[in-house]
Order: structure tokens, then sequence, then C-alpha cells
């Protein structure tokens, strides 16, 4: 749970020096964003020479002073913080100059810092100047220099964060988001101080040019507001979906959790923030409201801004514990509802309940358009009852067909299965099979095992279509904890978790085995049926992995036995070169264990595609031989082809003496060109979770 | 004074502790492969990761069945991606061997997890 993490001492002690850090770049960037965008403008529009612009302009300087003392001050505390914990030594230890000095030399960390503390000197010397002239008067340049470093200094940070995967262009994109979120928020929250300020220094609102900067700033602010507002969100949302991704990832992971406290505070700043923008500005702008009035809005308005600082502050807090904690994207997310939606329920019903669905979409998609024109309308004539009845109608418009998408949830529905879909998993998966599930479920896996007769209710056929649209963790949970009302037991207190995953491998090679009943010789229309992968080892050579030729060739993976295949293994021994120039890489694994030492010494020495026994590979690519209907195969296997394909798909099958088929070389290599003529496909996702 | 003395303690417990450590970068893949046999030494191992990686602070040492490091001790990242580590090996007679491997990402975040793999002639 990401309380008990937060409370963690390391966890926490680094979370708030972050979030330390990022309020004083913030208000360091945010002082100069305040002067540059309101503080000149309304000196310009009051009259540059009065007196109090030239006090506002002394207090922002000295607020930027403040930011830059303290974000050099929290700099050096998350230095010292972060150094400590990457080269593994307490906070004592890790003060040693040796320790520092490495740490800022060597890493990624280190140089950022190095940059940043150059642009914290020039800074310096850029606020030592202007804090001496600007009693005298305004300097846009020094200013604007001024802000250009506080941006870069605050930019920066996004350089120390998550995003930073040095990516490429892609990487780039995340980096250039990331900093204009930072940008962004800086802007707007660390210019709310001043604003407090210019607030606060309004007595007598008659005449006072202290009430005119007031709300000219306050205008002005009302526009900055907006615009970082809008960026923040929509940098924000970039943000969260490179960095959590999912649904499941956004309230199943701790990264998750912090994120949706930091969205709630992030809610109610705009909901004060409305407040002044919508209430507060206007009462203030307009004519016909007393001076008296004015005061006490001004006293609204400045308990307000105090507020959104505090609000500010809490968010910065969260942000520290996020960016201090592992993005969601690369954990097990925790479903914490009982059901989820699936909306595959529409696409794959049938035809009398897809017309009955047509009506639920029509009367849904009527109340949706409905709550839209109320929404709209409410923001033409400032009418909030209509615009929350609005959003109650779209809620209830996407309620209607969302119903019928309810389907039942387990807290793994969501995991991704941590072991890689290869042939050893997948072998351990079919022992662990046998044993344990083959008895009610069958040999291979049709629900029609030896004990299902006897059973109440008849064990689910584990190879229909139907069966294996339930996710990966649907059937992690229910190899764990049994299926309720069900003779199904449960296995999680017998097998320990990487075999229960073992098993939800092996149940996907199985039904991918009934689905490639159908492949022949022929390459035939695409079906996503991943070839399982193999570490291979060709004789003298590395290991290499079937999934690391993805994206470069297509394979011919053959399993061959001695001395059946003798003919095969030297036709295809001679015609390699030429298979290989039309795109095929071969690869020869023997069915039996001791084949080398029955192979013949020059068939052995000149093929370079034979490759070491591997008996888990053998296991599992005999399963895709064809699985002749209610019955077992009889004829021992001793010799099966595979094509695969570029992208890792298995795409057609040959057996000596099916047909012709490939014992015909021309034939084969039409199989590759029509491969060679598909356009690239993207290979399968990493199923397993990294 | 109590006080005093109870600021002097959270001091010391502050000192004596060390930074966050939280998983972060995975790995995708390795050469060889986790729990594979191998025909014959392997070269080298190598690790491919998530993210990229900070080398001076990442380390990978490969063990024999007795315990004993076989490795050379040479982990360095690979030149042209940061992503990836690599460490050199001696030719290793047959036997089981673990890889164990402790990284720093440049987000500063550490991970480390090991696998094990078999040399047969």
């Amino acid at each position: 749970m990401w309380v008990q993490q937060i409370v963690e001492p390391s966890f926490f002690l680094s979370a708030v020096a972050r979030a330390c850090h990022y309020a004083s770049t913030l208000l360091l960037f945010g002082t100069f964003a305040f002067a540059i965008a309101i503080a000149r403008p309304t000196a310009n529009a009051v009259g540059n020479s009065a007196d109090e612009c030239r006090i506002l302009r002394q207090f922002l300087l000295r607020s930027a002073l403040a930011g830059l003392i303290a974000a050099l001050f929290t700099g050096a505390v998350l230095f010292w913080i972060t150094a400590a914990g990457v080269s593994g030594k307490s906070l004592a230890n890790a003060l040693a100059p040796q320790v520092l000095g490495d740490f800022l030399v060597k890493t990624n960390f280190g140089q950022v810092w190095q940059l940043r503390l150059a642009i914290a000197a020039l800074l310096a010397i850029a606020l030592m100047i202007l804090l001496h002239r600007s009693a005298a008067k305004e300097s846009p340049v020094g200013e604007a220099l001024g802000g250009g470093l506080a941006a870069v200094l605050l930019a920066s940070l996004a350089l120390v964060g998550h995003s930073n995967d040095r990516l490429g262009t892609a990487g780039g994109f995340r980096l250039g988001v990331d900093m204009l979120h930072l940008l962004a928020a800086g802007a707007w929250l660390g210019s709310l101080p001043g604003l407090a300020y210019v607030l606060t220094r309004v007595d007598d609102p008659k005449s006072s040019i202290r009430f005119r900067i007031a709300r000219d700033a306050v205008e002005r602010f009302s526009t900055l507001g907006i615009v970082c507002v809008a960026v923040i969100l929509l940098t924000g949302i970039a943000n969260s979906w490179f960095l959590v991704g999912s649904v499941p990832a956004l309230v199943g992971t701790d990264y998750g959790h912090i994120l949706l406290v930091k969205l709630a505070l992030f809610l109610l700043l705009l909901t004060l923030a409305a407040f002044n923008r919508q209430r507060y500005a206007p009462q203030l702008a307009s004519s016909d409201r007393s001076g008296a009035y004015k005061q006490e809005v001004i006293g609204r308005l400045r308990r307000n801004t105090i507020a959104e600082i505090v609000v500010g502050l809490a968010i910065l807090g969260a942000v520290g514990a996020l960016v201090a904690a592992a993005p969601a994207a690369g954990e097990q997310p925790d479903w914490p509802f009982p059901y989820q939606l699936d909306m595959t329920v529409f696409a794959t019903a049938n035809l009398s309940l897809k017309k009955g669905f047509g009506i639920i979409f029509l009367k849904a998609g009527v109340l949706a358009l409905a709550g839209v024109l109320a929404i709209a309308w409410s923001f033409y004539h400032r009418a909030w009852g209509r615009f929350v009845a609005g959003f109650v109608a779209i809620g209830i418009a996407a309620a209607i067909p969302a119903r019928y998408a309810l389907i039942e949830a387990y807290p793994t529905s969501f995991y991704r299965s941590p072991i890689a879909y290869d042939t050893a998993s997948i072998a351990r998966g079919r022992l662990l099979y046998f044993q344990n599930c083959a008895i009610c479920h069958g040999p291979h896996g049709y629900g029609d095992g030896p004990a299902a007769a006897a059973l109440p209710v008849t064990p689910a056929d584990l190879t229909s279509g139907h069966f294996f649209h339930h996710g990966e963790g649907v059937l992690f949970w229910w190899i764990s904890n049994g299926v309720k009302n069900t003779p199904m037991p449960a296995f999680g207190d017998r097998l320990d978790e990487n075999r229960r995953w073992d098993l939800v491998n092996f149940l996907r090679a199985q039904a991918d085995v009934e689905q490639a009943n159908v492949m022949t010789y022929l390459v035939q229309p695409f079906q996503p049926i991943v070839a399982p992968d193999i570490a291979f080892q060709l004789h003298g050579r590395d290991q290499e992995t079937l999934s690391g030729l993805r994206g470069k060739t297509n394979v011919l993976l053959i399993f061959y036995s001695v001395p059946d295949s003798l003919t095969r293994i030297e036709t295809l021994g001679a015609a390699r070169p030429s298979l290989e120039a039309a795109g095929l890489r071969m690869i020869a694994i023997p069915m039996e264990n001791d084949t080398e030492v029955l192979l013949p010494e020059d068939l052995a020495a000149q093929s370079t595609f034979l490759a070491e026994p591997d008996p888990d590979a053998v296991a599992t690519y005999t399963l895709f031989r064809r699985v002749p209907s209610g019955g077992e195969n009889s004829s021992p296997l001793r010799h099966i082809e595979f094509l695969i394909d570029r992208a890792g798909y298995l795409r057609a099958r040959w057996i000596p003496g099916e047909r012709k088929g490939w014992s015909d070389l021309a034939m084969l290599q039409r199989q590759i060109d029509e491969l060679m003529h598909e356009p690239l496909r993207r290979p399968p996702p990493e199923n397993h979770l990294h | 004074m109590p006080k005093i003395k109870l600021a002097v303690l959270a001091f010391i417990g502050l000192l004596s502790m060390t930074g966050a450590a939280l998983a972060h970068a995975h790995l995708r893949r390795s050469e060889p492969v986790g729990g594979s046999t191998v025909h014959g030494s392997p070269p080298e191992v190598k690790l491919w990761f998530s993210e990229a990686l900070e080398p001076a602070y990442s380390a990978i040492k490969v063990a024999g069945a007795d315990g004993e490091e076989v490795d050379k001790g040479d982990t360095s990242a690979d030149p042209a991606d940061a992503k990836i580590l690599r460490i050199s090996l001696p030719p290793l007679r047959p036997g089981t061997y673990t890889v164990t491997w402790q990284i720093t990402s440049v987000d500063t975040h550490k991970t480390e997890g090991k696998f094990t793999f078999k040399v047969v002639p």
C-alpha cells in the first residue's frame, strides 16, 4: 500500500527533499513570470514611476532571491540524499568528498546538477545587478534574462525525472512534454505569492493606486492562469499516459494512487481558481459596486490565493512522492473493483442481441447529446444548474450500455505474466497440466478428462476461443483461487506463483494449438498464433533466441530425427544459400538428444543450421502437429517443419507424407515469397511484464 | 533537556539512513537466456534493461555453484546503447552459474535480480 511506502523513512526523506526543491524552483521561475507577464504591464498602465511599482519590483526581486537561495539549499540536500541512495552509503558516510565527487562526475544526475549549478550562479549575478538597480527603474532586459535562466533551472528538472530515458525522438518528445508541464506549473503556482502580496497591500479601495494594481493584476493573472491550466492539463495527460499507461495501473498501483491524490488536489485548486476568475474578478472590475464591497472582494481573493498556495504545496508534496516512486507502467496493478468493463461483449454478440444493443446505444447517444447541449448552453448563459444536469445526463448515458459490459473482475485481472512465453515455460506448464489438470480438463483441454463425467459442472473447454478471451490475469486468479460455484479447486497453496504462470503460458499454447489445427504447408490469411520463443544454439556458435530474429527474417524451424530426416537435411543444406537469399533463416533442432552422434560426420560439419538438442522446444512444438478430432495421433512424429513470419507468428506447417508439400523446394520458396510480399507486421506485444 | 536529546537522536537516525531504493529499470532479456542451457562456454553475459543505466553504479556478478565469483569483473555499458550492460567470462567449466545484477537507472532508482544458466560441453 502506498501509504506504507510513503511513511518509509528513506522514501519520505527523498520525496520531501524533492518537493521542497520543486517548490523553491517553481517560486523562482514563477516570480519572474509574474514580474514579466503581470507586474510590468500593470506598472505601465498605472505609471511606472509610482512608488508602489518600485516597491512591488523590489518585493519580486527579493522573492526571486529567496527562491534561488532555497533552490540552492534544497538542491544540495537532494543531491546529497540521492548520492547516498545510489552509492548505498548512509547519509553521514555519503558526505565524504570522494562519494559526492564521484556522483557529481559519473552520473547523469550529477552532470545535470553541474549544469544547474552553473545556471544558478549566473542567475545569482543577474539578481544582484537587478537588485542594485531596481530601486531606480525597471529593467526589461534583466528580467527577461533572469526569467530565461530560471526557466532553464526549472525545466532541467525533467532531465533527472522518469521521462529521461534517452529514447531518441520519442524520448525527446516525452522530455519536452515534461518540461512544458514544469514551466506551466511554475508560471501559475510560482506567481501566486506575487499575487497574494499585491492583494495584501490594498488598504483604501476608492482611489488608491494599490487597488488599481491589484485589480489589474487579478485580471492579468486570470489570463495567465487559463493558459497555464490548459498546458498543465494537456501535458499532464500525456505524461500520465507515458508513465501509467492504463486505467488498471492508475487505480491499482502505488504510483497511480499518488497520482489520483495529486489529481484530486489539482481539481480543488481549479475550483478555487474558478471562483476567483468567474466570481471575484468580474466583481472587482465592475463599476456599479461600492468601494467597501470591493474591499471585501479583495479580502476573499486574498484568502483564496493563500488557499491556492497551500493546495499547490500539497500538490508538490505528491509530486515529490511521484518522482521518488517507481512509475506504474512497470508494476502489476491490483484491480480494486469486483467488476470491469468488457466492451467486446458488443462485438461478439449474436445478431438479435446486436439489434438490442443498437437500440440501447441509440438511447444512450440521444441522452449524451442532450447532456452536451445542456453544458454548452450553460456556458453561454452562465446557468450552472444546467451545467451539472448536463454532466449527470452524460454519466447516465455512459452507464446505460456499460451495464451490459460489466463482467466479474479479480484483483489479478490485469496482471501480466512475469514469465516469458517460451518453450521452457510451456514445457514446465505442460508437465504441471498433466499432473494437476488433465484429469478433469482432458489431455487436449476439451474438458473431457476421465473425472469429468462425475462432476456436477462440466469442466471448461480450455481451447474455446471464448475461453482465452479472458486475460491471463483472470486465468491466473482462477488457477490460484479456484472458480466460485464450480468444482475447480484452488492451486495457490500447491503451486508457487511462477509455476502458476507457467500453467497460464501452457494454456495459451494449448489454445493456440487448437487454432493452428487448420494450418497447412500453404501460407494462409493471418492468424495471431505467436511462435513460442526458443533459446537455441547452433553447433559451435553463441546462443540466440527466436524472438531476437523478429523483424529481421522469416524462419524455417525444423524438428528432425535420424535416420528419417537425413535426406531432407541434406537437401535443405544444399538449398540453404538460395533460401537465405530469399529471406529465410533455417534452424534445425533434433528430436532426440543423441541425434548428433548418429549424424554422418560430413553432414554435421557442413550444415550451419543444425542446433543443439532442446527437449523443451521439441515438447512444445510437437503440440502443434495436427490434432485429429476425437482421437490421439498414433503414428510417432519423426519430422516436422514450421514457417514463422518476420513478425514472429506461426504461418505454415509441413509434415513429410502430408502430400508433396515442401519436399518440393519450389513450393517452400513460393510460401516465403508470399510472406515477403506481406507488409511487415508489428511483432507480438512482449507478453510478459518487465 | 529531553527535547535536545530527542533532536540529536533524530539527527543521528537521519544520518544513518540510506536513500530511497525502489524498483525501476527492469531486465528485458539476457544472453545467455535465464534458465537455459548453453553448449560450450559463453564469452560474456549481456543484459538488456528497460531504461538507460548509470554504469558507474551498476554491476553484474557471475558465480559458480560453489558461490565463487568467476567473471572477469569488467562490467561495462554498451557504448552504443546505455540500456545494455555486459561482463566478460573466462572459459567456464560445465555446471550451473548464477548471474546477479544490481543496477542504477538514470533516474537514480536501483533494481536487482538474478537468474541461472547451465553450461554443458
